[in-house]
């Protein structure tokens, strides 16, 4: 664990210590490092299902991708982010990167801590960088906005859990997860204990209803924000909630209905809300909206069927919302709008791009045989095992995210160039490169699922 | 095409067979000297000549002819039209033997009908 | 012994299989993945289809002599819990069959294009884009598997999104293109309940396990659910409208997508799963009147277009109603026969409308055109055989399964009326038919004096040709050297083995008496059927605008406005927002300094304590 965590403490140093003129490259190149070795977590040596045991920290099956993912985020923000920081000050780089920096090691921490309550407050912990980048380096005045929203939601909606954690740790006297089968029997089941630990990861994934934080921090955020909040921190959601699931089970079946409902209904909605939408962003991130929907409710289902398919489309989401972060900042920082009718026809002028736009597009609109699909498929089949009147949900879904994904790719991409669009500066090759190392794992999941589905419980 | 079908559905509902039921009267009624028909080719040859279920009927001897012909002249395709004439005309006799039994199926239901009337 | 020597030819056989798929995966993989800019990429592409085609023979000659159908296991590919998805492919009589016709056709088509699309900058990827089509058809075809199955299924989709928009400019051409990947995601949803379905009745993708599992269950479900699959791809009734928009895409795309490949694979997935469709009454009931429904209504449609391209899209919508029909009746290798040799002469009649709207300088309307018979003797040689065939001609390719298919029809005790509409679609193929012929080739030319028509290319000459001679001989040919599976409809009477040209014949007469009439200027005696026709049933204008308006109505003002922007935000935030609001608010005006309200408060308190204590002790 400490082979990963070590670097990524290193690399604070490192950000302050370099010279100016050196202080991306080293960075980028360090943080590549990082997630190379963090690489080796795939192969799971443990018959136990956990290794790189720790005191507090190991990783299995559920996570390990998840922290992959990660590190594997990190190097892709600093590429993101290096060219609208240009004009921003020295203390104010080292800074930048330095947040995102904290990010990953609570991230990394959050996902492979054996013991809830250290889960916990790296769960909170990651608020603090996320919120500051946000409010900070945020383009319009909405951010205060928008971050006041990330706060009070996650806030107000994890503070249960924490006196549920309490309570917890008061009947059994443990709260470590690598044991949690010896004192499972001691927690007392209750419906609102259930509640109460499910709810901060609800709003976290977010649940259609708790979601109102959620477009307004991706709209408002930078573009590293962006990438990291729909790649990981969402996903903190999931992985808390498959977690806990088998540590507290509700009284009554009952209990995960309103939810799957608002999940399904709100795959639904949110595609509706992204078929009108103007704003490039807003579309990506109602986008996500959905996606999350269908991860909750697999992984309500409580069926190994539900959690791996919301494994695999929790990671293959990750890598394809960000990209299409990344490719609307690369617009953005273009043409200066993300107002999806005025930068139309982009294809005539970036055709390369068009490419990448045209991969991403058919990753969100779950192309088999991308993980995406697979994901879907999967827990679209284990909703169909629970009750087969979810089919006319995640049916509809996926017909309007193909409407919607397309709609936006035919918007941006195709037809005439409008005749506003003039003098765009060329896609450079750091900008590709960053589309590419989105593309690349996608694409090479598809060769072996497993890394990202053989977790059951 | 439709005339079975107007009197299975409106004129003569009750008398006329369904087509893909057995038939229900004594195969030897009327026809004492009737002997029952008798399947040339084995299971094993059958099974020998990979012959698919749909066509393991009373012509399959036939159809074994024609498919060993066809295997040995290949690809000339053009070589086994008598063999193929062969077991085509034995389906056809088939066929029309079928559409008899039918029809002899239909007259004695009708017959049945008419004598049940009678007596009533 | 004898067991044993027949064991090693089967490995050999079942391994030479194997191998010849994969050399034929790399075959057409290499254009794709090669970017050497020494040869002319375009030409390469197609002359690897070519070696392709040849290749693709020996697994339908092996098919030929041994009769035996090959499932080939290669690799599992994932688990999900205790699920696995293997890859396998299987190499049966429709495999073995169709692979060689799509690759014949493809080559053609390609050779085509090479004329065609001369003058686009960007042909290299248009080759390759229909490459990665054929490829993905290829996969479709192949799988013995639901999920690689799928893979083949959403790939042809995309790109035939792609390829539809490839004038990515044009306005209709976009919104056609969306249109089509919206009505196969509909039909996608019958196939995501197949998958959904299968994996909780019979835990495998595998079809063959399917198959087996799925005896005696109620298969009602799954097996409308592939119906709708269907649909969504072969363009039935209902989710028709896509196709005659899609041929906004180039001809070629047109020739080979929208015609002989990608829409037969609703077709196929039915074939494939017929052991399922089988099992269900209402299933084959509802192919049966699908089809009887889509193949008279697209006729009808057909027949008052005015759009060269778009006459030959409603007669293939038609024809693949007509397959349907025939699944309806029970007959999927009949159907399948129907697949191919209608691929061979649709194809034909696709590039000889592209060689005419080429040579017309881009005009598609049949009323300007005339007299190509003398401008263009072989495109009009090509296009009447074309129609020839189309119409059942005997001995021509589609007269092998379109008669048998009337045979099987005539003999069948199935529901009459929905059959009569089929006999009445199959005498509108020769209206239709007789209609492009009459204004296109015959009369006297109605275009502007100097169109550019030249049809002198030895790209468009050798490709029409090939695809002439196989809608010549293909039909007695593939009905002459398969192995028989079922047996065959034999006993009829003259009449009845007749009907089928006699209904041809009948409409052929009915259009010519009528077209003379027309010069008479009878008035007719309404316009309604007309403009029915011509405005495809108003499908598009109630569907198309109605359907859409509603839901991002209901996007804007209920999802967005109402829900998201107005309950949740009240809800949420600002009702927290107002409460504390007023809560502080209201101990604000506590907090004014205000001394002796404080020292009051405070004695109060104090008081109210001592009270209670007291009282309490």
């Amino acid at each position: 664990m400490m082979k990963i965590l070590t670097p990524t403490l290193m690399l604070i140093p490192l950000t302050w210590l370099s010279s100016f003129s050196h202080l991306w490259r080293p960075t980028l190149s360090y943080s590549f490092i990082i997630s190379t070795l963090s690489l080796t977590w795939i192969k799971n040596m443990s018959e136990t299902g956990w290794t790189s045991l720790g005191l507090y920290m190991a990783t299995d099956t559920l996570s390990t991708p998840l922290i992959i993912l990660t590190c594997w985020l990190l190097p892709l923000m600093i590429l993101a982010s290096q060219d609208h920081m240009k004009t921003e000050s020295q203390t104010r780089q080292r800074l930048y990167i330095t947040l995102l920096i904290f990010l990953q090691l609570f991230l990394i921490s959050a996902f492979s801590s054996t013991e809830l309550i250290m889960f916990y407050i790296m769960f909170e912990a990651t608020l603090i960088p996320t919120l500051m980048i946000i409010t900070r380096w945020g383009n319009q005045l909405e951010r205060l906005s928008a971050g006041t929203y990330l706060l009070f939601y996650t806030l107000i909606s994890s503070l249960p859990l924490l006196v549920a954690l309490l309570m917890i740790q008061t009947n059994t006297g443990s709260l470590s997860l690598t044991s949690a089968q010896f004192y499972f029997s001691l927690i007392p089941q209750h419906n609102f204990l259930w509640l109460a630990c499910f709810l901060a990861f609800l709003v976290k994934m977010p649940l259609y209803g708790l979601h109102l934080w959620l477009p307004k921090a991706h709209v408002e955020a930078p573009i590293a924000g962006s990438m990291i909040l729909a790649a990981v921190l969402l996903k903190l959601g999931g992985y808390g909630m498959t977690r806990i699931s088998t540590i507290v089970d509700p009284i009554s079946k009952n209990m995960t209905y309103p939810f799957i409902t608002l999940a399904l209904w709100g795959v639904i909605m949110t595609g509706l809300v992204c078929l009108q939408q103007m704003d490039l962003k807003s579309l990506i991130a109602y986008s996500s909206v959905g996606h999350m929907g269908l991860v909750v409710g697999g992984v309500l289902t409580q069926t190994s069927w539900g959690y791996s398919g919301a494994l695999i489309l929790m990671i293959a989401h990750g890598l394809t919302s960000s990209a299409l972060f990344c490719l609307a900042n690369i617009n953005y920082e273009r043409t200066h709008s993300r107002i999806m009718y005025l930068t139309r026809g982009l294809q005539i002028i970036f055709p390369l791009m068009a490419i990448w736009w045209l991969s991403f597009t058919l990753a969100n609109l779950a192309l088999p045989p991308l993980p995406n699909m697979m994901g879907e498929l999967t827990i679209i089949v284990c909703m169909f095992n629970w009750s087969w009147w979810t089919i006319i949900f995640t049916g509809l879904g996926t017909l309007i995210t193909a409407a919607y994904s397309l709609h936006m790719f035919t918007t941006t991409q195709r037809g005439a160039l409008p005749p506003h669009i003039t003098s765009l500066t060329p896609m450079n090759i750091k900008e590709h490169l960053l589309i590419i190392l989105h593309l690349l794992p996608l694409l090479l999941l598809i060769l072996k699922p497993e890394i990202i589905t053989c977790w059951s419980s | 095409m439709g005339a079975h079908l107007v009197r299975r559905y409106i004129t003569d509902r009750d008398t006329e067979p369904i087509c893909t039921d057995k038939p229900s009267f004594d195969p030897l009624y009327g026809f004492s000297e009737r002997k029952e028909r008798e399947m040339v080719a084995t299971q094993e040859q059958m099974n020998m000549a990979q012959l698919p279920m749909d066509l393991r009927d009373y012509c399959a001897h036939y159809l074994i002819i024609f498919m060993k012909c066809r295997r040995d002249h290949w690809p000339n395709i053009s070589a086994c039209a008598h063999q193929k004439h062969d077991w085509e005309y034995c389906e056809h006799k088939d066929y029309v033997m079928r559409m008899k039994e039918y029809e002899r199926e239909r007259r004695l239901r009708v017959r049945k009908k008419r004598i049940e009337a009678e007596a009533a | 012994m004898m067991g044993q020597s027949e064991h090693i030819a089967e490995i050999i056989i079942s391994s030479l299989m194997s191998m010849t798929l994969m050399l034929l995966m790399g075959i057409l993989g290499f254009p794709i993945i090669i970017n050497n800019t020494k040869y002319n990429k375009a030409i390469f592409t197609m002359k690897a289809v070519k070696l392709a085609f040849f290749w693709s023979l020996l697994p339908a000659g092996l098919l030929i002599i041994t009769g035996t159908d090959f499932t080939i296991n290669t690799w599992e590919w994932f688990h999900i819990s205790t699920f696995t998805i293997y890859t396998s492919v299987k190499i049966d009589y429709y495999a073995a069959v169709f692979l060689p016709v799509a690759l014949y056709v493809t080559w053609s088509i390609l050779q085509f294009a090479l004329w065609y699309m001369e003058k686009d900058h960007n042909i290299d990827q248009f080759f390759k884009y229909l490459l990665i089509f054929l490829i993905s058809m290829i996969i479709l075809v192949t799988a013995n598997n639901l999920f690689q199955l799928f893979i083949g299924w959403e790939g042809v989709g995309i790109m035939s999104f792609l390829l539809i928009s490839w004038w990515f400019g044009r306005p209709d051409a976009n919104s056609a293109a969306l249109q089509a990947v919206l009505y196969n995601r509909t039909g996608d949803l019958g196939l995501f309940v197949m998958m959904a379905w299968t994996m909780t009745s019979t835990n495998s993708w595998e079809l063959d396990d399917i198959f087996l599992h799925s005896q005696n269950q109620n298969m009602t479900m799954p097996a409308l659910a592939l119906i709708l699959a269907a649909a969504g791809k072969s363009a039935q009734f209902g989710l028709h409208p896509w196709l005659p928009s899609a041929m906004e895409g180039p001809t070629p795309v047109s020739a080979l997508l929208h015609s002989s490949t990608m829409v037969v694979a609703g077709i196929f997935l039915l074939i494939r799963f017929y052991p399922i469709i089988e099992q269900s009454k209402t299933a084959m009931t509802t192919c049966l009147w699908l089809g009887s429904l889509t193949t008279l209504f697209t006729a009808a449609c057909a027949l008052t277009q005015n759009d060269i391209k778009k006459i030959i899209a409603f007669s293939t919508s038609s024809q693949l109603g007509f397959m349907m029909v025939t699944i309806g009746l029970g007959q999927p290798r009949l159907a399948f026969l129907h697949i191919c040799t209608h691929a061979f002469f649709k194809a034909m009649l696709f590039m000889c409308s592209g060689v005419i709207i080429h040579s017309l300088k881009n005009e598609q309307d049949i009323r300007k055109m005339g007299g190509m018979y003398f401008l263009t003797p072989l495109t009009a040689s090509c296009i009447t055989l074309g129609s020839l065939a189309l119409t059942g001609t005997p001995f021509l390719s589609g007269f092998y399964s379109k008669d048998a298919i009337i045979e099987t029809l005539n003999s069948s005790h199935l529901n009459a009326c929905a059959l009569s509409m089929t006999l009445i679609a199959t005498s509108f193929t020769a209206v239709y038919s007789l209609r492009i012929l009459y204004y296109v080739l015959g009369g006297q030319p109605r275009f502007n004096s100097l169109s550019p028509i030249n049809e002198n290319d030895p790209n468009l000459n050798t490709s029409l040709m090939r695809l002439a001679v196989g809608s010549l001989i293909f039909g007695q040919l593939i009905t002459m050297s398969l192995p028989p599976k079922t047996t065959s409809v034999l006993t009829m009477t003259l009449t009845m083995k007749m009907t089928a040209i006699l209904v041809t014949l009948t409409g052929l007469t009915t259009a010519l008496l009528l077209t003379q009439s027309d010069s008479l200027h009878k008035k007719l005696w309404s316009h309604l059927p007309l403009h029915f026709t011509t405005l495809l049933g108003f499908f598009p204008l109630t569907i198309h605008r109605l359907l859409p308006k509603l839901t991002l109505q209901m996007g804007h003002l209920i999802s967005s406005q109402l829900i998201d922007q107005t309950w949740f935000k009240l809800l949420g935030p600002k009702a927290i927002l107002k409460s504390s609001m007023s809560l502080s608010k209201y101990i604000n005006t506590i907090q004014l300094g205000l001394i002796k309200l404080h020292l009051m408060s405070f004695t109060i308190a104090l008081l109210t304590t001592a009270f209670i204590y007291t009282i309490m002790t």
